[in-house]
């Protein structure tokens, strides 16, 4: 066990999770790594223990034929997608090279909304942080929407202040306390300020905000719920110097790109005389990674599609236009594609069982080193392996598949 | 592999060569002595011979200041998708894609190769960021690499100053930083002023006290310029200088570098530094007083930071600068990031215009600054890509530096009032050859301590430049005939024939008490995360350059060696 490991099962990759020195047990391999964590467990098990069940008698697999399966039902797609999902760096640069193969379309694992998101973030303007910022300074901490705890379970103990008995953060401009605010419809009982909210009411109670900011008159006629929110937010926030709004893209609802346009602003007016970051948290590391390499690699993000000269985003490419998949770090079948796709499947060794058309794929943090993207983009963490690789399957189908079917187009 | 290099005339001045025919000979990529025709060695026989003797050669050229990796290239890449639609409205500029003032990757290691360039550097690498930069960094094809750690606004450093850390510690804190980040240089971005702006401060002048820990950016900049002297890190400190783009700054920026108390000091992007506020407009230039500075001062070197005009995207660390510019972006949009309680990032879209009294204005300075600075060891042309512009303009400006007609053309192109409040007209010269030899390869190899580029004398990398000789030297820039890095060609007639890996450059500064300790303490506690989490290990840094790893010596070295 490796006291450097770096757990992937979220977005936050806490460094502070030192795996149990108990022997393994029948369970797995993995069993003595109990990271007290349920993302971090659903991680461990989804990586390691082969499904449909445990225990019970996997047949085995002929690893070869199913290259050459795989090859041969790859070589009936006209328009391919690379599907991205739960990919390090490694994986990324190597689905991408791929996609230039096939000349594929590339996505990442990301719903329609949380695109949407995008698009909205891509047009306005919008401040910022990092987790170690927040940690530091923030006074006013704001849980937006509905889902965090779940999303990113350690999320309160990567932002909490340095020293718990003392809740003045050391870098506030003021010496006032520390409040996490929740602005949703759940709450929590070491929220400071629990703010009852409808994520549909979220647009119009940020704009509200807004206007009480910019001390202009908010003509829309609202509820009087709405007011009742504004209120309550603004006795949250009126001797803060530093916020944070903390999201993420489920947990806004249906409305979701408005209530993120509104938030960009409400942000934007408040570091006119304060300071405040949005911060949106990401469920796996994978998105943001993934999105960062195709960043710097193709020069903008997905969706996107290749063409010879490497560099033509396809912004009007629809998921109807695919009509076949490569998956490859998926835990399950894709998301966000019409059904009934032809996939081949690049997944963690325990489950190549799962799925017809599948192939090992090397886990980084398990079995191989790998570097993923926090959520906060801070940096590049270096993911090491929890244990060697047990045996010599894992290491390069995906390169095998990829020449194949190179030397095949 | 032996090669001979048939040479029509090599421009090498850092081997005191100023057009000679010569042959160069190389073995495996590096040049060796020419063998003695006399001897029995000198019947060697080249495995390959290049016949340039048609061409000037000179060594690959380096950039000493561009945006090339990093997190802040991908935020920018993601805000303007729509960038591959606009159309270059520079003329004479190349592009590898119409309007592409912010290439991938690929494209950059290949429009950098295509101009002769063989090295760049990353000028603001963030300590929390280095690990993505060099991943970045390592898919740019063909030329050398390296990045500068951003240091002087970490909230750890301005407090052990306000705790009255003494000049050792604060010199192993640096040595520490750069191993950990796999760094060539320090920069140092609006000293304290990024984390003043944290709390609340909209500006910090020179010897202004940082509103939580009372630290001035002058003493900040004593600090890191006495720490890499003591270290003998090879490029001096390289500072963004306060109060950018502000008018009036001149005198800030003369101060700031006053602060090195004649220790070596580099101010980058000097022409954002170098405003007055005289006239009508309140806009003026002072670039003559900070050229004359420069003169005087020895200690004292600058990279330009041209604007060129058109749409370009900026990207600063500079925080405190980018929020207020926010509301002038172009389109409007922009992302401002607060990092680590390190630095920050700041992404602003731009267009500069030449009808534009300021734009203009500003394009004339940077001029200025070129033309009224003497000495050719100490001014670099950078366009601080993509801030100013991008790289692709070089060889327009280089052909301005040397061609004075073409020179006035151009100015006579811009807003009638800048052209008036410009003493851009007045002046007469123009750069010679060797005079863009030394400013844009022999100086930069010099300032960076790169003993292996920048010249083409026994030892260095058989990266060669050929240029026609049959076009005016004012624009040959534009059209290198062929390229080769390392003995490889690269480039023929405009076209990519390979692309190797490049080599990142690095240093290994000593350090005398390890910090690790405090510094472990302070990442758990105040950023949430384990100290070696972050570090970057010799091993990994070959593991993520495939090897290609050059670490250059710290020690102290004459800056600037008679030829």
């Amino acid at each position: 066990m490796t006291p450097d490991w770096i757990c992937p099962g979220c977005g936050l990759l806490c460094d502070d999770i030192t795996p149990s020195d108990a022997p393994p047990t029948d369970a797995g391999p993995l069993d003595a790594a109990t990271p007290a964590c349920p993302r971090a467990i659903a991680w461990r098990d989804s990586v390691t223990f082969p499904q449909p069940s445990r225990g019970s008698p996997l047949p085995a697999i002929d690893l070869e034929a199913r290259l050459r399966a795989c090859a041969d039902l790859a070589a009936t797609f006209r328009a391919p997608c690379i599907w991205l999902a739960d990919c390090d760096v490694a994986t990324t640069r190597k689905g991408l090279d791929l996609a230039a193969t096939l000349h594929a379309t590339v996505m990442l694992d990301q719903s329609p909304e949380s695109i949407a998101i995008d698009r909205i973030v891509q047009r306005a303007g919008h401040f910022t942080g990092t987790f170690g910022e927040v940690r530091s300074r923030a006074d006013r901490l704001i849980l937006v929407g509905q889902g965090l705890d779940a999303v990113a379970p350690r999320l309160r103990t990567r932002l909490q202040p340095p020293n718990e008995s003392d809740s003045q953060c050391v870098s506030s401009a003021t010496a006032i306390a520390r409040r996490w605010v929740r602005l949703g419809d759940e709450s929590s009982s070491t929220d400071s300020i629990s703010i009852p909210c409808s994520a549909t009411d979220l647009p119009e109670a940020f704009d509200r905000y807004h206007a009480r900011l910019t001390g202009t008159r908010f003509h829309p006629r609202v509820p009087d719920s709405i007011d009742l929110i504004v209120d309550q937010l603004a006795n949250a926030c009126h001797d803060a110097r530093s916020f944070a709004w903390v999201w993420h893209d489920a947990g806004l609802g249906p409305r979701a790109p408005e209530v993120v346009r509104s938030l960009l602003r409400v942000v934007d007016q408040q570091n006119d005389r304060t300071r405040a970051v949005s911060i949106r948290v990401f469920a796996r590391p994978g998105l943001s990674t993934a999105a960062q390499v195709c960043g710097w690699r193709c020069g903008f993000n997905p969706p996107l599609a290749y063409t010879d000269q490497r560099a033509r985003p396809l912004e009007r490419w629809r998921v109807d236009d695919c009509d076949g998949v490569i998956a490859i770090g998926s835990l399950g079948s894709p998301r966000y594609l019409p059904t009934g796709l032809p996939v081949v499947h690049f997944v963690p060794a325990a489950q190549a069982h799962s799925f017809e058309n599948a192939l090992p794929l090397e886990v980084p943090a398990l079995d191989v080193a790998g570097y993923v993207q926090r959520s906060d983009q801070a940096m590049m963490h270096r993911l090491v392996p929890l244990q060697p690789i047990q045996e010599p399957i894992v290491s390069n189908w995906l390169d095998r598949f990829t020449r194949i079917v190179a030397a095949r187009s | 592999m032996l090669q001979r290099f048939i040479c029509g005339g090599i421009y090498d001045p850092i081997q005191g060569r100023r057009g000679e025919s010569l042959d160069l000979w190389a073995r495996d990529g590096i040049l060796i002595p020419a063998p003695d025709t006399n001897s029995s060695a000198g019947q060697l026989s080249a495995d390959e011979t290049i016949d340039l003797s048609n061409c000037i050669v000179m060594p690959g050229a380096i950039d000493i200041h561009t945006h090339i990796g990093g997190g802040k290239l991908t935020i920018a890449r993601t805000l303007l998708p729509e960038r591959y639609a606009a159309r270059s409205s520079i003329p004479d500029a190349l592009f590898p894609l119409p309007g592409n003032y912010l290439p991938n990757a690929w494209d950059t290691g290949i429009a950098y190769a295509r101009l002769g360039y063989t090295a760049c550097f990353e000028p603001a690498m963030l300590f929390s960021g280095a690990r993505q930069a060099h991943l970045e960094m390592a898919e740019i094809p063909i030329i050398d690499h390296g990045g500068y750690v951003v240091m002087g606004n970490e909230e750890y450093l301005l407090r052990r100053m306000q705790e009255g850390a003494d000049a050792s510690e604060i010199a192993d804190y640096v040595a520490w930083t750069m191993n950990a980040s796999g760094a060539l240089a320090v920069k140092v971005v609006n000293p304290g002023g990024i984390d003043a702006f944290k709390f609340g401060a909209q500006r910090l002048d020179v010897d202004e006290s940082h509103p939580r820990f009372g630290v001035t950016p002058r003493q900040v900049i004593t600090a890191l310029t006495t720490a890499l002297d003591q270290l003998g890190v090879p490029h001096p400190l390289h500072v963004h200088c306060g109060n950018l783009g502000i008018p009036g700054n001149w005198d800030s920026t003369l101060r700031t570098a006053s602060a090195a108390d004649g220790r070596p000091i580099h101010l980058t992007h000097v022409q954002f530094h170098s405003y007055g506020n005289e006239g009508p407009r309140k806009f003026s230039t002072q670039a003559a007083k900070v050229a004359e500075f420069v003169n005087r001062h020895p200690n004292v070197s600058v990279d330009i930071g041209q604007v060129i005009f058109g749409q370009t995207v900026t990207v600063s660390a500079d925080i405190m600068h980018q929020s207020s510019s926010r509301k002038r972006a172009q389109p409007k949009k922009w992302v401002c990031s607060a990092i680590e309680c390190q630095s920050g990032c700041g992404v602003v879209p731009f267009r500069y215009r030449d009808t534009n009294f300021v734009h203009a204005l500003q394009w004339a300075i940077g001029l200025e600054l070129l033309l009224l600075v003497e000495d050719p060891w100490r001014v670099f042309l950078t366009t601080d890509h993509p801030n100013g512009g991008p790289f692709t303009a070089y060889p327009y400006l280089i052909r301005m530096l040397m061609d004075r007609t073409y020179r006035e053309e151009q100015l006579r192109r811009i807003h009638p009032d800048a052209i008036a409040s410009s003493n851009l007209r007045g002046i007469q010269r123009e750069y010679t050859l060797d005079e863009i030899a030394i400013m844009t390869r022999a100086a930069p190899a010099r300032i960076l301590g790169l003993r292996d580029l920048g010249h083409l004398g026994p030892g260095a990398a058989a990266d060669l430049v050929a240029y026609r000789n049959d076009l005016a030297p004012s624009r040959m820039f534009a059209e290198p005939h062929c390229v080769y890095r390392r003995g490889r060609q690269v480039v023929d007639r405009d076209r990519i024939v390979a692309t190797p890996s490049g080599h990142v450059h690095r240093v290994n500064p000593a350090i005398t008490s390890h910090p690790e300790k405090r510094l472990e303490s302070y990442f758990a506690s105040e950023l949430g995360i384990r100290l070696s989490s972050t570090v970057i290990s010799p091993q990994e840094l070959l593991d993520i350059k495939q090897g290609h790893v050059v670490t250059h010596p710290c020690e102290a070295i004459q800056r600037r060696e008679q030829p």
